[in-house]
């Protein structure tokens, strides 16, 4: 496979990694909010699964994507400099917010009996995840 | 491997990945140093980076009950485990830029340097990557404390 190759491939296992995170997320948020709190939060532990399972790929294949710019990757101080950082700072709050949903929702399936706020986590998770996917989609096309 | 110790292994991954990326960004080398690593090597430096971390993660929780409450002893396995990671990772990272080397270039890479190299990466890069983990390890650990606090107010 030579490097163009890999770099497509790279590309599109981001983008599904993506897909299946806010999709995902969009799921348990819709779901969360239609359906009694005990039948959403089997659905919502696998999620987690996928979800950090999809975290994972998305850094790995980010940085990759990073790396195929080479020298050539735009200056912090450029327009696309100031958009990525603008995603990474969304990227953090991604993560500083999944990690207590993640513990949240593996408490939840613990604790049947407990309340859990799942409406208000999954929907903020969805909002996040659509910001990211914006300004990915502004930089991937300018 | 619980689903506990793969949700904070993976936090941990992709933590420390970010962490990397909003530090060496604003620098303006990122690039260039991201271009000496083929895409394969990188690939490969980030999964064992994962994997070591999701192992060292699961065993410093193992018989402890966080999610119910029971973190007694968390901060020190941290510092263990996490010490053991950057070693690991350190010994992960010099294997695969050797195969790398031997792989793109091969017979540039003299025996000589080969030993001098590991010997830095088995001293002195070995001291550097435990003290480096252990810290790491600790700051992860109080970040997961923080967000089973929260977890506990939301369900």
């Amino acid at each position: 496979m030579d490097h163009q190759q890999l770099a497509l491939v790279v590309r599109y296992a981001h983008v599904a990694a993506m897909a299946a995170a806010f999709g995902g997320a969009l799921l348990v948020t819709w779901l969360a909010w239609r359906l009694p709190r005990d039948r959403v939060v089997d659905v919502a532990v696998r999620y987690e699964q996928l979800f950090w399972l999809a975290a994972g790929v998305l850094v790995m294949t980010g940085v990759g994507n990073l790396g195929a710019f080479g020298a050539a990757l735009p200056a912090p101080g450029s327009a696309w400099g100031r958009t990525f950082i603008a995603k990474l700072v969304l990227i953090a709050l991604l993560l500083i917010v999944s990690l207590p949903r993640s513990l949240a929702v593996l408490r939840a399936a613990a604790r049947p009996a407990a309340p859990a706020r799942l409406r208000p986590i999954y929907t903020t998770t969805a909002a996040i995840l659509a910001g990211i996917a914006a300004l990915a989609v502004g930089l991937a096309h300018g | 491997m619980s689903a506990l110790g793969w949700v904070l292994g993976t936090f941990h991954t992709a933590a420390v990945g970010l962490a990397l990326l909003v530090l060496a960004y604003p620098g303006g080398g990122l690039g260039v140093a991201l271009a000496s690593l083929s895409t394969i090597t990188g690939l490969a430096l980030f999964i064992a980076l994962w994997g070591i971390t999701v192992f060292a993660t699961s065993r410093s929780i193992r018989g402890l009950d966080l999610v119910g409450g029971a973190a007694a002893g968390y901060h020190r396995r941290a510092l263990r485990w996490g010490a053991l990671n950057g070693l690991l990772f350190l010994w992960s990272l010099a294997a695969l830029l050797a195969l790398q080397q031997l792989i793109t270039a091969p017979g540039t890479l003299q025996p000589q340097s080969l030993l001098l190299g590991a010997g830095f990466v088995g001293g002195l890069g070995s001291l550097f990557a435990l003290a480096v983990g252990a810290v790491v390890g600790l700051a992860l650990a109080s970040i997961d404390l923080a967000g089973l606090a929260l977890a506990r107010w939301m369900a």
